[in-house]
């Protein structure tokens, strides 16, 4: 069996689907063997791994029975394919910003997640008298850094926030550290304050 | 094996594969037709109807000396009935390799 042998067969087979949906199933197929022909397999051993396009038929028409109607699939969306950047720039990062928002939604919803996870922390922080600079400068880079080094690196997006998370983490330990030694000198000024200042009443008495 | 078993884990298979990262039908197809006896043909149904119930997003992406490729990406939607599912499996695989009276699972 060849490819317009298996498409004729599927397309007869197809009873009840309109010529438009018709098409967008016969398309999954047609990709299928270009994909294969780019492999450098014939039309014939590529055909004989997709087996019987009557089966397959069958399986289309009884998935839209179990549904009473089967929805149609919302159309995919046409994405360009997206080129590493050479250099690490603003307008780069922008880039791979979009680029992620446009092609997953899942890695969005991480993001955002990630962004929560963030605020979070920051309200613990708050709350126990921390380090509140560090966390909120944190919160609103983070999810750029995960697109970044998602493509950057190629690391996979949890290994990503992973990542941004724990360095996160440090950042904000480091800031609260800060923060303590920075408390600690005002304290010390407002003691040597506080022990000038009944000098000055008595001499004004 | 029975058709309608097969089916549904089948479709456990194609959301874990998709876990990962984003694939094509193509890729799809020739990875579960390695590990397992199944006519690829059968998987696009699958594909088709996880997709209309939501459990997938796809884009389309041209591809370096080949066709455009229809890319499939897990929805949270999807995410979730993979949880569900894995879950389901793990319980059910369990409970019939005790019947069976094998510690199969445990054994690998």
């Amino acid at each position: 069996m060849n490819r317009i042998e298996f498409l004729s067969i599927l397309s007869s087979q197809l009873q009840g689907f309109t010529e438009a949906e018709k098409r967008e199933i016969l398309c999954d197929y047609e990709e299928h063997f270009s994909s294969g022909g780019a492999e450098g397999k014939t039309e014939e051993e590529i055909c004989r791994r997709l087996g019987d396009p009557a089966a397959a038929a069958r399986q289309y028409v009884e998935a839209r029975q179990d549904a009473g109607r089967m929805d149609a699939p919302p159309p995919p969306r046409v994405v360009p394919p997206y080129r590493r950047p050479e250099r690490l720039t603003f307008g780069s990062t922008m880039e791979a910003m979009r680029y992620l928002y446009q092609v997953s939604t899942a890695d969005y919803v991480l993001s955002i997640l990630l962004t929560l996870l963030f605020l979070a922390l920051e309200v613990i922080l708050l709350l126990t008298g921390a380090s509140v600079s560090a966390g909120v400068f944190f919160a609103l880079v983070a999810v750029p850094f995960v697109s970044a080094l998602h493509f950057w690196t190629g690391m996979t997006v949890l290994f990503s926030l992973l990542c941004v998370f724990f360095s996160g983490l440090l950042i904000c330990g480091a800031g609260a550290a800060v923060q303590k030694w920075w408390y600690r000198v005002i304290a010390g000024m407002a003691e040597r304050d506080r022990a000038a200042r009944p000098a000055q009443k008595e001499e004004r008495i | 094996m029975n058709a309608q078993f097969k089916k549904g884990v089948l479709e456990l298979c194609v959301l874990s594969l998709l876990l990962e990262r984003d694939q094509y039908g193509y890729e799809l197809t020739e990875t579960l037709a390695d590990k397992m006896e199944i006519a690829e043909g059968t998987i696009y149904p699958i594909l088709r109807r996880l997709h209309a119930e939501g459990y997938f997003s796809a884009y389309i992406q041209e591809s370096s000396g080949g066709p455009p490729r229809k890319y499939y990406s897990l929805t949270p939607k999807g995410r979730l009935a993979q949880a569900e599912l894995a879950a389901d499996w793990v319980h059910f695989a369990g409970q019939v390799s005790e019947l069976i009276g094998g510690d199969i699972l445990e054994q690998n």
